[in-house]
C-alpha cells in the first residue's frame, strides 16, 4: 500500500513536471516576441538610392533635395516613415556635420507610400528625415519616391554618408516594418575661372571697306561739287564697326553742319525729304532713291553682324543730322557690320556763295 | 520517462529560441535569394601551400592595398579577401577645386583638367552625374556643346569628355582614360556616352558622365575641359562652378 501511495506520488510529480515544461516552453516562445528587437523580423528595402540635388557641401544653404527612391518588400500599411543621416552605415548614428533638416520640407506627396495625399513632414528630431500620415490607409505599391526638399548637405567636402531608411506601421516612427541604408557623398565643387578680351573694331572712311574688314579702309573726304538751289547734291561715307561688349555698342555721329565763315547751310533737325531749293543738310544710313526728287545713293547696312540704323537713320529718303545722335546701334556683342552713311545737301537761292565744309566725327561707344 | 522527455524538449526549445533565426546571419543564395558577401578559404594572413600550389589568402599590407590575394593553379584562379562589412559604401572625392583658363582665344582651344574619384561598394552600380551651368559673364554663359561634337576654334563651346585626348593639331592634348584601381578585374567605371569619345566633347548639365555597372572598386577619372571664344563672345571675366553628383543604388 505504502508502495502504491509512493508510486502514484512519483506519477504525479513526473506530470507536474512535464505540464510545467510545456507552460514554460509556451512562456519563453511568447516571451521572444515581446523582448527581442522586432528589427528582426523586418525585411530589407530593395532598389533604393539617395538622389541628391546637388553634392555641394557649402554651409548655410539648406537648399537640397534628398530623393529616395526604394522599394519596399512587404504591404504592410505604412503610417510613417524616415531617412536617419549617419556618418556610418550602421552602429550608433553620428550626424554628418553641418547636415540640417531643421527646414526640410515634402518637395512632394510620395509616390507609391500609400495615400497619395495626406502625408506630412516632422522636423522635429535633428538628423532624421521624417514624415507620416496619421491614418493611412492605402498598402505600398511598386516602387516609392520620397523627396525631400530645403535639406542642409553636410559642410564637410568629399566626405560620405548614410541615409538609414525606416518604415513603420504607426504614425509615431516607432513600430518598425522595412529596413534600408543608401550612401550619398559630398564633393568638392569645381570652380572655373577664364577670361575674354574686350574687342571693338571701329574704322571710317569713304571706300575700302569690306561686310568683313576695316583692312581697306581709306579716304576721308567728300566733296558735294557745286551745290545747286535746282538739285540735290549728295555724297557717302562708310563705317564699319564690331564688338564683343556685353550689351553691345552705339555710333554716335557729331560735327557742324556745312559751314563757310560764319554763313551755314542749315542742319535737318528733324527727319525730311530731300527738298531742292531749300537750305538742308542731313544723312541716312540707307539705300536711297532713285525717284526723280532723290537721289540715288547709298547703300543698306551689311555683314555678319545685325546692328541697326537707329529710327530718325533709318528712313529710305528721309534724312536728318543733329550733332550727338545715335545713329546706330546694337545691344548685344555683334559680328562686323558695315553703314553707308548718305550726305545730302540743298541751298536755297539765298545762300551765301563760298566754300563751305563740316567735318563728321563718328564715335563708337561699346559696353562691356 | 515523461521527465526526462519534457526536460529534453524544453532545453531543445529554449536553444532553438536564444538562437532566433540563424538563417538571417546566413549569406547564401538561391533563386530567390543572393550572397553579398560569401568567403570560402583562409583568412587573416596564414598562406597555405604546397610545392605545386599556394592559396594566398586577402589582407591588406603595405605591398597589397587591395587586400586581394590570388589563389592559382594551371586551370584555375581565385582571388580572395577578407571578408568585409555588408553595408553599402559610396566614395566620391572631386580631387580638384579650381581650374582656371586663362584668356580665351577666337584662334586656339584654351583646355585643363579635373578629376575624380568614385568607388561604390555592395551596390547594383552608380552614376555620376555632372551639376552647374557653364562659365557666365553677367548676363552670357559660354554655350554649352549641347550635341557631341569636336573642338572648333573661333565657335563659342563649352565642353568636357572623360578621355585622353589630342594631339591632332587641332584638338588639345588633355585628358587621361578612366583609370581602374587596383585593376579592372576589380574595379569598373565607365564614361557614359556622349563622354566617351576621343576628341568629342558634350555638356548638358544633369547628365551622366560616368557609371558603374556593379558594385566596383575605385575608379579614377579625369575629366577634360574645352572651351573656345567666337569673336562676339561677350569680353570680361568668366566664371562658375560645378559638382559631381555620385548616386548608388542598392
Amino acid at each position: 500500500m505504502r508502495n502504491q501511495v509512493q508510486v502514484q506520488t512519483m506519477k504525479n510529480l513526473h506530470n507536474k513536471v512535464f505540464i510545467f515544461s510545456l507552460i514554460a516552453v509556451l512562456i519563453a516562445m511568447s516571451l521572444q516576441f515581446v523582448f527581442l528587437p522586432s528589427r528582426a523580423s523586418a525585411a530589407q528595402i530593395t532598389s533604393r538610392k539617395l538622389t541628391l540635388s546637388t553634392s555641394s557641401p557649402a554651409a548655410a544653404a539648406a537648399t537640397t533635395t534628398y530623393t529616395f527612391n526604394f522599394t519596399v518588400p512587404s504591404g504592410t500599411v505604412l503610417q510613417s516613415a524616415e531617412a536617419e543621416v549617419c556618418t556610418t552605415a550602421s552602429g550608433s548614428c553620428t550626424t554628418p556635420t553641418g547636415f540640417s533638416n531643421s527646414s526640410s520640407t515634402l518637395s512632394s506627396q510620395p509616390t507609391n507610400l500609400g495615400d497619395a495625399t495626406g502625408w506630412t513632414v516632422s522636423t522635429v528630431t535633428a538628423g532624421k528625415l521624417r514624415l507620416k500620415k496619421t491614418g493611412n490607409a492605402a498598402a505600398p505599391t511598386g516602387a516609392q519616391t520620397v523627396a525631400f526638399g530645403n535639406v542642409q548637405n553636410p559642410t564637410t567636402t568629399n566626405t560620405t554618408f548614410y541615409a538609414r531608411i525606416a518604415t513603420y506601421s504607426d504614425d509615431a516612427w516607432a513600430t518598425g516594418v522595412d529596413t534600408g541604408v543608401v550612401a550619398a557623398s559630398t564633393a568638392t565643387a569645381i570652380d572655373l575661372t577664364a577670361t575674354v578680351d574686350e574687342t571693338l573694331t571701329f574704322c571710317t572712311g569713304t571706300s575700302g571697306i569690306t561686310t568683313s574688314s576695316c583692312a581697306g579702309a581709306t579716304g576721308s573726304s567728300v566733296n558735294f561739287g557745286t551745290l545747286s538751289p535746282s538739285s540735290v547734291k549728295s555724297g557717302t561715307s562708310q563705317m564699319g564697326v564690331g564688338t564683343n561688349g556685353l550689351t553691345g555698342y552705339a555710333i554716335t555721329v557729331n560735327g557742324v553742319t556745312l559751314t563757310s565763315g560764319g554763313n551755314t547751310i542749315t542742319a535737318l533737325g528733324s527727319q525730311a525729304l530731300s527738298s531742292a531749293g531749300t537750305e538742308q543738310f542731313g544723312l541716312n544710313l540707307r539705300d536711297n532713291g532713285p525717284l526723280a526728287t532723290d537721289p540715288d545713293v547709298g547703300t543698306d547696312p551689311d555683314g555678319s553682324g545685325t546692328a541697326t540704323p537707329t529710327t530718325e537713320y533709318n528712313t529710305t529718303n528721309q534724312y536728318r543730322f543733329v550733332t550727338g545722335d545715335i545713329i546706330a546701334s546694337k545691344g548685344s556683342s555683334d559680328q562686323f557690320r558695315r553703314f553707308t552713311a548718305s550726305y545730302i545737301a540743298n541751298i536755297d537761292t539765298a545762300t551765301e556763295v563760298g566754300t563751305y565744309t563740316a567735318t563728321m566725327t563718328y564715335i563708337a561707344t561699346a559696353t562691356f | 520517462m515523461k521527465l526526462r522527455v519534457g526536460l529534453v524538449i524544453f532545453g531543445v526549445l529554449i536553444i532553438g529560441v536564444l538562437i532566433r533565426h540563424p538563417q538571417a546571419l546566413a549569406q547564401g543564395t538561391s533563386s530567390g535569394y543572393r550572397i553579398d558577401e560569401s568567403y570560402i578559404g583562409p583568412g587573416g594572413s596564414l598562406e597555405s601551400g604546397s610545392t605545386g600550389y599556394k592559396l594566398e589568402p586577402g589582407q591588406q599590407t603595405t605591398g597589397n592595398p587591395g587586400g586581394v590575394g590570388d589563389s592559382s593553379s594551371t586551370n584555375y584562379t581565385a582571388q580572395s579577401g577578407n571578408t568585409t562589412t555588408s553595408d553599402p559604401r559610396l566614395v566620391c572625392v572631386v580631387n580638384s577645386g579650381s581650374l582656371n583658363f586663362g584668356a580665351l582665344s577666337t584662334s586656339l582651344v584654351v583646355s585643363s583638367v579635373a578629376s575624380f574619384s568614385v568607388l561604390n561598394y555592395t551596390s547594383y552600380g552608380y552614376v555620376a552625374t555632372i551639376l552647374g551651368s557653364t562659365p557666365s559673364n553677367g548676363s552670357h554663359n559660354l554655350d554649352a556643346m549641347s550635341s557631341t561634337g569636336p573642338s572648333v576654334a573661333g565657335t563659342e563651346q563649352f565642353g568636357i569628355n572623360l578621355r585622353d585626348n589630342g594631339p591632332l593639331l587641332t584638338d588639345p592634348d588633355v585628358g587621361a582614360d578612366p583609370l581602374q584601381v587596383p585593376s579592372g578585374s576589380f574595379s569598373y567605371g565607365v564614361a557614359a556616352g556622349g563622354y566617351n569619345t576621343v576628341n568629342q566633347y558634350r555638356y548638358v548639365a544633369g547628365e551622366t558622365i560616368a557609371s558603374g555597372p556593379k558594385s566596383s572598386g575605385q575608379t579614377d577619372y579625369t575629366i577634360s575641359y574645352i572651351i573656345n571664344a567666337s569673336t562676339i563672345t561677350p569680353g570680361g571675366q568668366y566664371s562658375g562652378n560645378q559638382t559631381i553628383l555620385c548616386t548608388g543604388t542598392y
